[in-house]
């Protein structure tokens, strides 16, 4: 009994696989009695067996669907979208009862009576009105394209009140039809009509040919050949050592039989890729209907053989795929015809071998992926930053959508959308050893390539060394090879302990094997490690590129991966081991297992945190982010970026004389333009570069010749200048870099602004001068503030008399505690309204609490310094005046 | 499959079983015959790098890949690799896996009464107690048996 539900759930399955393709073929050309018959006979041989076997709940759904294949078989109902529909709808039911029945033994509870209702009504409708066909199709023909899918069946019945014309549209349809039955069949070798008619005739006699095996029994045939393919290496290896032996000429024939033997029984384990593609027609049907797109699906090379394990991991991700292009891809038939293209979209799939590779490309011709929107995703997702988005080369961009949680669908369908999947096909891809790849051109179409490996059982593999000790590694995840030695240009760097590799501009952390493998203990010895001759074998696992330290590399080899014992399960740096040709055996390191180790020893964190704690040094040093420019006369000029507003580039038709200055149109109002260097002469053509400065809502531009870069850089004024427009030089970059002092040409400016706003206030600053003077200044003043500094050394109650007893606005280093103290100290009791603002190093110790009277901001955060002394001022000018309190004094 | 007709007839005690005797550190252990696949020489070991200690490496067995188990560290004998006498391989199978007990020699094929077996005795170390199923008392000296599934659960 067992042995019969087996059989008859194989049967079964198998039977009912083909049948959803066949009902998609029959929508389209439901006049094809060699179409019906098929499909009448599946079932009807389901319902035949589930009676003797004793299943009456299958029976009754099979015998309903197979009523509705009767009447159509006869030709009183005709197969129209309605019809199929609830056809499918019967063998999804038909499905989902065998597979309760594979699950369980008996048949999975539940009530199929509305199914069967509905099957049986469409019975009842077809014997009503057979006896006047015209109207039938006339009523049948309304209804469904009031339903909004008109369907060349429909058209075809209302066409049948002339016959003439029904003759003519039989006769295309029947041309169209069967050159598309041929793209669906999974027999694709045949594409003209009659090869596919002599196909289905030879069928039977095919099938008496083949016998059903079980799959363990040829995965055991192949584990044996895989062992006689290793003995026969050995073999050869022994005779190849020892001259004129005479086991040489039946070695050969050995090693000729093996091979054609291994071949063989490789064979036998290799699928057609379309028992992948069988769900696809089915699938296309159906998004077609959900989404109201008009597709058409082409498969290529269906008959490309691949190793079946390597068919069952790529079906979903296939069939994901699909049904992307379908819902995302193609667009609806009215953008398409907008677009001017063929209403119908088509998707392809084109299957075939190279380089020991088997290619899949799923290509659709639709809207193709937009790149800004993946941008505008991976931003906001945070992959890339916004700035260096324009940068990112287009391939790169693409690669996003393979990422957990981007999709630019802009709304979740039933069918796609989510932000899921396409991570996991490149996951499930790349865990086979394969790999995808995306090409796009807007309005042209998308097309995924993906390229997999043949077999997953034999590996080609790199011999390596390391103490002694061989090891294999699977060779499709070793991207290069770098030789390190003395003479070598690449050299092994440390950051703290660990190890990495500058390769190409990019830095790589390395591991020593031997340190991962503890064949020796890690050493602090940099010198030690460093002067050794070795190889570094790059490696990439998912988004990770690590270096691996080997001592040798040799050459590769072809290995048949066997799983490791369950004993050294636990050790997840191999993924397998496997005899050589010499008779050893060798471990084969798995690349994820070591990624997954290191990633628990925190190694990577560890040069990360180490590559971020560099990064946060130099933020601590705190230097200013200089805007390096070229002056007039060929000289280089910085200035502090903060000081500046925007970059601009002028047009110089844009740029008109006014009198003794240029000046331009800058967001609704005039801005004056002072050159850089007297020299400058306005160009008769093309554009310049000009520094915006605002102060007050007033603008001012600076010509200058042309910008260089940016440059994080210490301002420390190496030499005064006696230019005014000039605060000092310093060196920038290794080259002597001029500092302008913006307050010269703000000052020019000023005359040309409407109305100053020049007013002074009481400021001190006490801190280091230089950046008071290249930075704070220039704001202060600007802003209207007066503002003086003074030397914390020269801090005595002397230099403070004229303050006291008037209000006071002190600037302080936030490590100027002491200042802080004396200040309030020598100032004592006499001075009520001091206020402090505290300059921070650091932007993330800005606190905006009012603690007493000290309140705190981010040193070179221009805007927040000029917000928080303009609430001060706000709340002196708010204070009853006394002329005495106003204290002015600009020390020289 | 091999497990399921030795363990249950070791407590019928009219029953013959067939032991292996294999010399370990001078001492004298009995495993049944029946669980032996087959006795290699000496072989080539191949190191496994972060394996539990009594993992001497991957061995080839006959085409088929099996693991050494250093029976000198799995019974808990001084440590003393550099004097290594020419050691014996014994290939045992277990749940589809192969295992090769590298020892320091092999011995007879004795057929023993189940019947002679005798408990261990209480004075025996723990760890000998754990993978030892009994003592069978011969001529001149005593044959401890060994249980090989205990053997081979490095987890214990």
């Amino acid at each position: 009994m067992d042995d019969l539900l087996t059989e008859f759930i194989v049967e079964s399955t198998e039977n009912i696989s083909q049948l959803d393709e066949d009902l998609v073929v029959l929508e389209k050309d439901p006049h094809n009695p060699k179409l019906l018959e098929n499909i009448f006979r599946a079932l009807h041989t389901i319902k035949g067996t589930c009676g003797f076997i004793g299943m009456p709940r299958l029976e009754k759904v099979a015998h309903a669907g197979e009523n509705v294949l009767g009447a159509m078989r006869e030709g009183t109902l005709i197969a129209n979208n309605e019809v199929i529909s609830l056809i499918l709808e019967c063998i999804d039911t038909v499905k989902m009862i065998l597979m309760g029945l594979a699950g369980n033994s008996t048949e999975p509870p539940g009530d199929d009576e509305y199914l069967i209702q509905r099957l049986n009504g469409l019975l009842s409708v077809s014997e009503e009105r057979s006896p006047s066909i015209v109207e039938e199709g006339m009523e049948l023909s309304e209804k469904d394209s009031s339903h909004d899918s008109t369907s060349l069946i429909d058209e075809n019945k209302t066409e049948s009140l002339s016959n003439n014309l029904l003759e003519n549209l039989i006769t295309d349809q029947k041309s169209l039809s069967s050159e598309e039955a041929p793209r669906m069949s999974t027999q694709q070798n045949s594409s003209s009509k009659q090869a596919v008619e002599g196909e289905k005739d030879k069928e039977p006699l095919v099938a008496n040919q083949s016998i059903r095996v079980n799959v363990s029994l040829l995965e055991e045939l192949m584990t044996m050949i895989s062992e006689l393919v290793l003995t026969r290496n050995q073999l050869m290896q022994m005779v190849r050592e020892s001259e004129n032996n005479e086991f040489a000429v039946p070695l050969q024939r050995l090693n000729y039989v093996t091979a054609e033997l291994q071949e063989t029984v490789m064979k036998t384990r290799m699928q057609p890729i379309g028992t992948a593609w069988t769900k696809l027609p089915r699938l296309i049907r159906d998004l077609s209907n959900d989404l109201r797109k008009k597709i058409d699906l082409e498969l290529i090379g269906s008959d490309t053989e691949l190793d079946r394990q390597v068919i069952e991991l790529i079906k979903d991700p296939l069939i994901h795929m699909v049904r992307n292009s379908a819902d995302h891809g193609l667009e609806n038939p009215h953008e398409r015809l907008a677009a001017g293209k063929d209403e119908t979209g088509k998707i392809t799939l084109n299957a075939y071998h190279a380089g020991g590779h088997i290619h899949i490309e799923i290509a659709d011709d639709g809207r193709g992926l937009s790149l800004q929107k993946i941008k505008d995703k991976a931003i906001a997702n945070g992959f890339i930053r916004a700035d260096a988005a324009d940068t990112v080369p287009e391939s790169q961009i693409y690669q996003f959508i393979f990422k957990a949680g981007l999709s630019t669908a802009e709304k979740v369908t039933n069918v796609s959308g989510r932000g899921v999947g396409m991570d996991v096909v490149k996951t499930n891809i790349e865990k086979i050893g394969g790999t995808i790849d995306v090409k796009s051109v807007v309005n042209k179409g998308t097309k995924f390539t993906i390229k997999i490996p043949l077999t997953l059982t034999i590996v080609s593999s790199l011999i390596t060394e390391v103490q002694g000790n061989r090891f294999a590694i699977p060779q499709l995840s070793v991207l290069e090879l770098v030789k390190i030695s003395r003479t070598s240009q690449s050299k092994i760097e440390y950051i703290k302990s660990h190890p990495v590799l500058r390769l190409r501009k990019k830095l790589l952390p390395l591991i020593f094997l031997k340190e991962l493998l503890k064949l020796e203990p890690p050493m602090e010895q940099e010198d030690v490690r460093a002067n050794e001759n070795c190889y570094i074998m790059i490696l990439q696992v998912g988004e990770d590129v690590f270096g691996l330290i080997v001592d040798q590399v040799y050459d590769t080899q072809e290995i048949v991966v066997k799983p490791v014992s369950n004993l050294l399960r636990d050790v997840p740096i191999f993924g397998g081991n496997t005899i050589l040709g010499d008779g050893s055996v060798i471990m084969i390191l798995d690349p994820n297992g070591i990624a997954a180790t290191l990633a628990n020893s925190d190694v990577l964190d560890h040069i990360k945190n180490d590559f971020a704690s560099e990064k946060a040094k130099k933020k601590a040093e705190n230097k200013p982010i200089l805007l390096i420019f070229q002056s007039h006369d060929q000289a280089y000029k910085a200035v502090p970026l903060l000081l500046v507003s925007r970059l601009e580039k002028f047009n110089v038709h844009d740029i008109e004389m006014d009198g003794d200055h240029y000046r331009a149109k800058y967001s609704e109002d005039l801005m004056p333009l002072l050159p850089i260097h007297d020299s400058f002469t306005l160009p008769s053509d093309g554009s310049v570069p000009v520094l915006v400065f605002t102060r007050n809502g007033q603008s001012l531009g600076i010509i200058v010749s042309k910008i260089i870069n940016t440059i994080e850089e210490s301002i420390e004024l190496k030499i005064k200048s006696d230019n005014p427009a000039v605060l000092g030089s310093t060196i920038v970059d290794g080259m002597s870099t001029d500092i302008i002092d913006t307050e010269f040409y703000i000052q020019k400016a000023q005359k040309y602004w409407n109305n100053s706003l020049y007013k002074n206030l009481p400021t001190i600053y006490m801190g280091n001068k230089d950046f008071y003077i290249s930075f704070l200044k220039p704001s202060l003043i600007a802003e209207g503030y007066n503002p003086i500094f003074i030397d914390n050394n020269d801090l005595s109650e002397d230099t403070l008399q004229i303050y006291k007893n008037a209000p006071l606005i002190a600037l302080i280093e936030e490590d100027g505690q002491s200042t802080q103290e004396t200040l309030s100290l020598l100032l004592g009791q006499d001075c009520k309204d001091l206020y402090i603002l505290k300059l921070n190093m650091e932007p993330s110790s800005v606190s905006n609490e009012n603690h007493e009277s000290a309140v705190s901001v981010y040193k070179y955060d221009r805007k927040e310094i000029l917000c928080q002394l303009s609430k001060i001022k706000t709340i002196l000018n708010n204070l009853p005046a006394k002329p005495d309190q106003v204290v002015l004094g600009v020390p020289q | 499959m091999t497990q399921s007709n030795t363990d249950p007839s070791l407590l019928l005690l009219d029953n013959k079983e067939q032991y292996l005797t294999l010399r370990i550190c001078n001492v004298m252990f009995g495993i049944p015959v029946t669980k032996v696949r087959d006795i290699f020489d000496q072989q080539k070991i191949t190191f496994v790098p972060l394996a539990a200690p009594e993992i001497l490496g991957e061995i080839n067995l006959r085409g088929r890949i099996g693991t050494a188990i250093d029976m000198r560290r799995r019974l808990s004998f001084p440590k003393s690799k550099d004097e290594y006498p020419a050691t014996m391989n014994i290939a045992v199978e277990l749940h589809n896996e192969l295992y090769s007990l590298v020892v320091d020699s092999v011995g007879e094929v004795m057929t023993l009464l189940n019947k002679d077996l005798e408990p261990l005795p209480v004075t025996l170390d723990q760890e000998w107690k754990d993978l030892a199923v009994g003592i069978f008392k011969l001529k001149n000296e005593l044959l401890i048996i060994l249980d090989i599934e205990k053997i081979l659960n490095l987890n214990k």
